[in-house]
């Protein structure tokens, strides 16, 4: 066995979700990449499904150095990212491809103070989130006290729009779906395929696109600190890729599985009107106002950042459409 | 002294069992009251973050009260074979190791809190504030140490049937 | 190395300290974390995880579903329940043992967690069991093994897990693994069977009870049956999900003892709700202690090198599916065996599939060889708390008993490999 002339450098990457799911798949492409360019000079473990660090203590485990690496999303932590959390607002992100890559942007100019603390190696969200139930849901009046599943903003958002919105974690919604307990899912679409969501949900109101969850990928500050130049460079310059790939995939994911489900289980897809969507958007203004109010109070240029996001995201919509 | 303390402590612990009886009877009553509304057709969106929260002081409160009764099961296999001195000096080791593991793990806990609280983390779907369930999580550790260091404490006497 | 450096060390402590094993845990997990990653991080993870593993939802089902059996058991449901049992089944050598690990088998079909399968069962069944003069062991082994069921026939928390890693179905995986749980269930009966053979003693039969009074004694089973059927009758018309179904529990058991029974005391109410805090405090703290040692385990990278192992063998195929089952019964003795399951599924799971093994079948094979990891020594979570409930059945006695059933989880997974139909058959059915 011949060593590389340098010597490695070996770097623990967790990560909270399933192997499977893509918050993981982009990890391994990650990995993958950062290996080859630095050609074996860095190595990087990788710990899928929680093993080493769960969503909600990734940021505390990643300063601690209990891996050098984490992925969570932001979106479980209401308040903390106010900057980021303007992706999360209801303003129809049309993929994530474009989400991942306006939110990216967000980042890099306003350099959030709460993610000051880390080295942020990428950033990207999950596509918009959508409804699959049991029945057909063509407007705002069949949703009226139906009882769907979504989580944190989710369910608040469901919640403005007159949907019995029940919480529920993850792991429980299977189970749930199967018995009944809840009448359908509102998230990422691909997990009509993935959870096999398709065999108790036959409808999918595929256009409302309501929200996105971001996610944040972090290394702990002194590592990075402590790596060669080249390969900070490496890192640096694969960040936006990333993001954009990571969109991509997830996009195509959604489209295999909405394929997926209309072949195998004969789901049916609606799209509603554009008029129909502006009485969906109408009820959901004042939570974007809250917000912008929230983070002035803050003292950060809400209206500005606002303003940014939406330019951005027609700026990226054109760039990536569909 | 040692009695003292040890009759203390035993109060102590009766009074937070007491609180861990009212949560779990607190922690069924939510469950069941949600099923109940949902059932009916207003579901309470957040109840499962206040089943977990309930949890945790149902888990936590009882830490010092199943150690006095000695309810944290250990392996037995030597156990008979142990001199009785062996025995005080196994049991006095395990006592002072584990009282110092609490403390650092209250310890931790506390800081937890009072991280999550400085940075004003909520819960993600009732938005609340949750560090204080997390304070009597670190407080109950706290007197799981406590219960440990009195143990240890009794240790030290010599015990019946021993020079 | 280190991982295996930890193992040894968390052995001593537990065998030669006799520190209570849920604290042994956490303390080595927590020096091996040291060592591995730094104090900072070894601090960071006990405080941070303590938190999350006491506050998660998942694991609320263990006090409620012990609350339930408490009640059951403080009001006398259960009592009269295993009275009628006695009269039924008591005649035949190891009757009751028997009957237990069906009463296990039914509770399982309500609950998806062998844990609180087995904190729930010891509960209802064991001081009843110590009444008729049972074997310890034999009395203690048949619950622990018993309640691993809980997580062999659906609902399963180890199938929900195997299914959102897989993209599996998980309505096929539940109907694959309840033959399976169902031919565990039987094999176990004709354990206790082949043990009372040997050892008559051990589960002494009763007297001979005519038919007619068997009939009159049956009605003391009502009250425990209809609980069930409000559980499960809740639980099949989407009422509740089974998480849910712990509360539900508790909240029925209490309205029958305090309705139907009306022998339930303040004190009794008092008593069931102190044991219930008792149980659940020792349970979680074991899974506190699981967890961080698991967490160690897997920065020291034992695991993958194990799973790394496999997947170099140049064996014909069943070898490797014989392999990785040795693994998965390895790993579940020193591991929390959802936790290895997390690790090893990404490898594992195309290697079956590329062998040509059905996912399904794959899926429920895993079931039955994570379940055996909660009774095997050292860290066998089920047996602790069969053994932690009740005071007088040393650790030791509980291990005794649970050896006899060992050959009961092998010929299942033989059977399994033999004829896949026993998983296959019932997903076939359904679309
Ligand atoms: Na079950
Ligand atoms: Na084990």
């Amino acid at each position: 066995l011949t060593a590389p002339a340098q010597a490695q450098i070996k770097l623990s990457y967790a990560n909270f979700p399933p192997a499977p799911t893509f918050p993981c798949v982009q990890m391994e492409r990650w990995k993958t990449e950062i290996e080859k360019r630095t050609a074996g000079k860095v190595k990087i473990d990788t710990y899928p499904g929680g093993t080493l660090l769960g969503a909600k203590n990734m940021f505390d485990g990643v300063a601690a150095g209990t891996a050098d690496i984490g992925s969570t999303a932001t979106s479980y932590f209401p308040g903390m990212f106010p900057i980021v959390e303007f992706v999360d607002l209801p303003v129809g992100w049309p993929s994530a491809t474009v989400a991942s890559a306006v939110l990216s942007e967000l980042v890099e100019k306003y350099k959030p103070k709460e993610l000051e603390k880390f080295k942020v190696l990428t950033m990207f969200t999950c596509p918009p989130a959508n409804i699959m139930s049991m029945k057909p849901i063509l407007g705002l009046e069949d949703l009226k006290g139906y009882a769907l599943r979504a989580s944190g903003t989710g369910a608040k958002i469901l919640g403005l729009l007159g949907a019995a919105a029940v919480g529920m974690p993850q792991s429980d919604v299977p189970e749930a779906i199967q018995k009944g307990v809840i009448k359908g899912n509102v998230s990422s679409l691909e997990v009509m395929k993935d959870f096999k969501y398709a065999e108790y949900c036959r409808h999918v109101t595929s256009n409302v696109n309501l929200f996105v969850v971001s996610f944040a990928v972090v290394m702990n500050q002194k590592k990075w600190d402590s790596l060669p130049a080249d390969v900070k460079k490496t890192m640096d310059d694969i960040r936006m890729d990333q993001a954009i790939w990571t969109g991509r995939y997830v996009d195509n994911h959604v489209k295999e599985s909405m394929k997926w489900s209309e072949q195998t289980h004969n789901v049916q897809v609606y799209k509603l009107s554009p008029k129909e969507i502006s009485r969906w958007d109408a009820l959901l203004k004042p939570m974007i106002d809250t917000h912008l109010k929230d983070v002035e109070a803050k003292g950060l240029p809400a209206k500005a950042i606002l303003d940014d996001t939406l330019k951005l995201k027609e700026k990226y919509s054109k760039q990536f459409p569909d | 002294m040692i009695i003292g303390l040890d009759k203390f402590s035993n109060n102590l612990n009766r009074w937070f069992n007491w609180f861990g009886g009212i949560a779990l009877v607190g922690l069924t009553g939510i469950a069941c009251a949600n099923m109940l509304m949902r059932i009916l057709g207003s579901p309470f969106k957040g109840a499962y973050e206040l089943v977990g929260f309930f949890g945790a002081l149902v888990v936590a409160l009882p830490l010092g009260y199943a150690q006095v009764n000695r309810s944290h099961i250990s392996v037995d296999i030597l156990g008979r074979r142990y001199s009785a001195k062996t025995k005080r000096f196994v049991n006095a080791f395990n006592s002072l190791v584990c009282m110092a593991f609490f403390v650092l793990v209250a310890w931790q806990s506390g800081g937890y809190a009072t991280a999550i609280w400085k940075r004003g983390e909520t819960s993600e779907t009732l938005r609340i504030i949750y560090h204080p369930f997390v304070y009597v999580v670190a407080l109950c550790c706290l007197l799981l140490a406590f219960v440990l260091l009195i143990d240890f404490l009794k240790t030290l006497r010599p015990q019946k049937g021993e020079k | 190395m280190i991982g295996l450096t930890g193992i040894f060390l968390l052995l001593g402590v537990m065998i030669f300290l006799q520190m209570p094993v849920g604290f042994s845990m956490a303390l080595v997990g927590f020096f091996g974390l040291w060592y591995v990653t730094g104090i900072n991080s070894a601090l960071s993870t006990i405080g941070t995880e303590t938190w999350s593993i006491f506050s998660s939802y998942g694991l609320t089902v263990i006090p409620l579903f012990i609350l339930m059996g408490t009640i059951c058991f403080h009001s006398g449901v259960n009592k009269s329940l295993y009275e009628t049992a006695y009269k039924w089944f008591g005649r035949t050598r190891g009757g009751i043992a028997m009957a237990t690990v069906m009463a296990c088998a039914g509770f399982a079909a309500i609950c998806g967690s062998n844990n609180a399968t087995a904190a729930t069962m010891t509960t209802v069944a064991l001081p009843e069991m110590k009444k008729y003069n049972y074997d310890k062991a034999l009395s203690a082994g048949s619950i622990a093994c018993g309640s691993t069921l809980g997580v062999v026939i659906p609902p399963s928390v180890v199938l929900i897990v195997y299914g959102i890693q897989t993209g599996q179905s998980i309505g096929k995986l539940f109907w694959g693994s309840t033959l399976p749980g169902i031919l565990m269930a039987v094999l176990f009966v004709l354990t206790i069977y082949l043990v009372c053979v040997k050892h008559p003693e051990w589960g002494p039969g009763g007297p001979k009870v005519r038919l007619i009074d068997k009939i009159k004694a049956t009605p003391g089973m009502a009250e425990m049956f209809i609980l069930f059927g409000l559980v499960m009758g809740g639980l099949y018309t989407g009422a509740y999900t089974p998480t849910e179904a712990g509360a539900a529990g508790a909240f029925f058991a209490l309205l029958i003892a305090g309705t139907i029974r009306r022998k339930l005391t303040w004190k009794g109410f008092v008593s069931s709700i102190t044991d219930a805090l008792k149980v659940t405090c020792m349970v979680i703290v074991i899974i506190w202690g699981a967890v961080i040692f698991g967490r160690f385990l897997t920065i020291s990278r034992l695991p993958f090198l194990a799973v790394d192992f496999v997947s170099t063998l140049h064996v014909p195929p069943y070898m490797i599916m014989v392999c990785i089952l040795l693994i998965y019964a390895i790993a579940g003795m020193v591991m929390d065996a959802l936790g290895f399951l997390l690790i090893s599924i990404p490898i594992f799971y195309p290697m079956a599939i590329n062998l040509g093994y059905d996912p399904v079948w794959f899926g429920c094979i895993l079931t039955v060889v994570t379940t055996l990891g909660a009774i095997t020594p050292p860290v066998g979570i089920c047996a602790y708390v069969v053994s932690g409930m009740a005071p007088d059945i040393p650790l030791s006695t509980v291990f005794k008993g649970v050896f006899w059933f060992i050959p009961a989880y092998a010929i299942t997974m033989g059977m399994m490999i033999l004829f896949p139909q026993i998983a296959l058959f019932l997903p076939s059915l359904v679309r």
